[in-house]
């Protein structure tokens, strides 16, 4: 395999990122192979609040021609290294697959973090991935946001539904990369392609008993002050 | 034999289609089979009720039929073995805390659930409950049937991976999921009959299809005053529709309509539905319910009471503030107050990008100006309408009108 080469990517210290596979629908990949497999976007629902209104929409929050298929979360000791792992990806060689870091939170050492045992045993059932989408060009919104994340993160029935979940760094060239393998040959794409307005800020896997209890696990998300919260089901083995 | 065989299958499709079909979805889980073997039933049925007569129950010999056909396609699948233990053990246990309910309103429910987008619910509401084909409610949307099959293809797959659940909603979720219940229900009710393409003002088989189905939510949610008042609203429309078009086909303006033909059993089941709502309790669908009522009863146009129809569309501007209300909100003070004041109020729409788009604030204006004898200004206005209407029915009124006041 030929060496990545990204200038522009920060030699890091250890760090916590998370590989999103994105994949053209219809692709001929099957589920086995991807880590928390995704249903096609078509059965995304999109949640954003109008006033004291909450609506919601069929489909992702964003129109993509590869949309996100996976998600997995990867600890490693350089961003390099999560690029080297990106590229032995099997999306990487249909569709792409994103690197995104974590936000570590200074404030609550790794309070929401997967490590820590649930207060409850997690309920049993299906299994969504809310995917945060907020503006890409968060200076405006993050006082919001971060305020009631504890409240939200302490609520009985989030503590009994959400099995992980991080806040995303902001997408830059130093953040973010989306590695694609073409021909035997490994391209790295330094931040986020397109110009969205709305990026993935965050994201929590969390089990549910259908549809209806995954959207009041997110109906008090801080997220939805600003932004929209996309539930993706997962395929279940 | 001289039963009418037809006739009973007819009634039969009306009346248990839905039920079969909810009954079915409940006991296996699976919405495509629950059609099919719906639909397995009745050509059953349109084979041996001929030969055999008509069941004592039909309604019986069907539910039986297709749930035998149900558990058949089951025991001969092998991978749905377990879904067919599953089956047969709730057959005998019945879970004791789950209130009985009619499986339709669980349907009901699910195929109306806002997750799934406006255009799914409305075909997943007629083909699940009430057995319209896929090619027929193709034509009644202007979609092709493949494009149709794979709307519905898509939404039973949304329903199955995503989680929507099969149930009715706790009371404290109706304030939010009713709403999207009624939508459904008016939508199919006014796609009926105000078809946004085609030149056919009326199309029979939908409003009947939507004043049905309003009506069996309406029965089976008895307390719920806004279903009452959809179903009002439907049938005070209906009521009209003998006389709502031309021998040409073209719409016949309600001042103009021959109200002798006018369904005066609608209008008395309406009105009588209304009356036994608390006016102060009023929501959008019982506000325009009693607009339309005013009209009913008004033996003659100029009897009409004009001024209760504005007070009435004043408080639905509150309650359901749009554009649109404002404008029909204008339209109604014109003929209370005279046109110049229904003028008055039209000109603070004129900034409103949403209305101004559309011909219907031009025609409004075209029609108050018509009234108020300005018929050069009229004649303006109408041409402005006319630049934006789409072709059918309604462009062909607007034409007439400007002529009227093109020939002084």
């Amino acid at each position: 395999m030929v060496p990545p080469s990204h200038p522009s990517l920060p030699e890091d210290i250890p760090v916590k990122v998370v590989l999103l596979t994105r994949l053209a629908p219809g692709s001929a990949i099957d589920a086995v192979q991807l880590v928390n497999p995704l249903h096609d976007p078509s059965t995304a629902t999109t949640l954003r609040r109008r006033g004291a209104e909450l609506v919601l929409t069929d489909g992702p929050f964003a129109e993509s021609a590869e949309p996100v298929a996976s998600l997995e979360e990867v600890d490693v000791d350089r961003f390099d290294d999560a690029v080297d792992l990106a590229a032995r990806r099997p999306g990487a060689g249909i569709g792409a697959v994103e690197v995104r870091s974590v936000q570590e939170d200074p404030d609550d050492d790794d309070d929401d973090d997967d490590d820590d045992a649930p207060a409850v045993a997690p309920a049993e059932g299906r299994r969504y991935l809310f995917l945060h989408a907020l503006p890409t060009d968060r200076s405006t919104v993050v006082a919001a946001p971060t305020g009631s994340l504890p409240d939200w993160l302490a609520a009985p029935l989030t503590r009994r539904a959400v099995l992980a979940g991080n806040r995303l760094r902001p997408s830059a060239p130093s953040t973010a990369a989306t590695v694609r393998v073409r021909n035997g040959e490994t391209v790295v794409e330094p931040g986020l392609q397109g110009g969205r307005g709305q990026e993935i800020a965050g994201y929590d896997l969390i089990t549910a008993r259908d549809l209806d209890e995954a959207i009041e696990v997110a109906r008090p998300h801080p997220t939805l002050a600003m932004g929209a919260i996309e539930i993706r089901p997962l395929v279940m083995a | 034999m001289t039963v009418d065989v037809d006739g009973a299958l007819q009634a039969a499709f009306r009346a248990e289609w839905g039920r079969i079909v909810a009954g079915l979805i409940r006991m296996t889980g699976d919405w495509a089979l629950a059609e099919d073997c719906a639909q397995e039933a009745f050509a059953a049925a349109t084979r041996r009720w001929p030969v055999d007569g008509v069941p004592a129950s039909p309604g019986g010999w069907l539910t039986t039929t297709a749930r035998n056909r149900a558990l058949d396609r089951l025991r001969r699948s092998a991978v749905e073995a377990r879904k067919l233990e599953e089956v047969l053990a709730m057959q005998h246990d019945p879970d004791p805390a789950q209130p009985i309910e009619d499986d339709r309103l669980r349907l009901i429910f699910t195929c109306c659930h806002p997750a799934l987008a406006l255009e799914a619910r409305v075909a997943l509401t007629l083909r699940t409950l009430c057995g319209l084909t896929v090619a027929e409610i193709g034509r009644a949307f202007g979609a092709g049937e493949a494009a149709m099959a794979k709307r519905l293809v898509r939404a039973r797959a949304k329903i199955d991976h995503a989680g929507i659940p099969y149930e009715v909603p706790e009371p404290e979720a109706f304030p939010e999921r009713l709403p999207g219940v009624l939508a459904v229900l008016y939508l199919l009710f006014t796609e009926g009959y105000a078809p946004h393409e085609g030149d056919r003002v009326v199309r029979e088989p939908l409003t009947e299809e939507a004043i049905r189905l309003t009506r069996l939510v309406a029965a089976l949610l008895p307390a719920e005053p806004e279903v009452r008042a959809l179903l009002a609203l439907e049938l005070l429309h209906d009521a009209r529709r003998p006389a709502r078009t031309g021998a040409d086909g073209v719409p016949v303006p309600l001042d103009e309509q021959d109200r002798g033909r006018w369904d005066a059993g609608r209008i008395t089941e309406g009105a009588a539905l209304l009356d036994g709502l608390d006016p102060a309790g009023d929501g959008p669908y019982a506000l325009q319910a009693r607009i339309a009522l005013e009209h009913d009863r008004a033996p003659a146009p100029a009897l009409t009471d004009r001024s209760a129809i504005a007070g009435l569309y004043g408080r639905l501007a509150v309650v359901a503030p749009s554009p649109f209300v404002e404008l029909a909100r204008a339209v109604a003070v014109g003929l209370a107050d005279g046109p110049e004041a229904g003028l008055a109020l039209l000109d603070r729409l004129e900034s409103d990008r949403r209305i101004t788009s559309g011909h219907q604030l031009a025609a409004a204006r075209a029609e108050l100006l018509r009234r108020a004898g300005r018929h050069a200004d009229a004649r303006t206005a109408y041409e402005a309408a006319l630049a934006r209407v789409p072709n059918g029915a309604e462009r062909a009124f607007l034409e007439r009108r400007r002529a009227e006041v093109g020939e002084r």
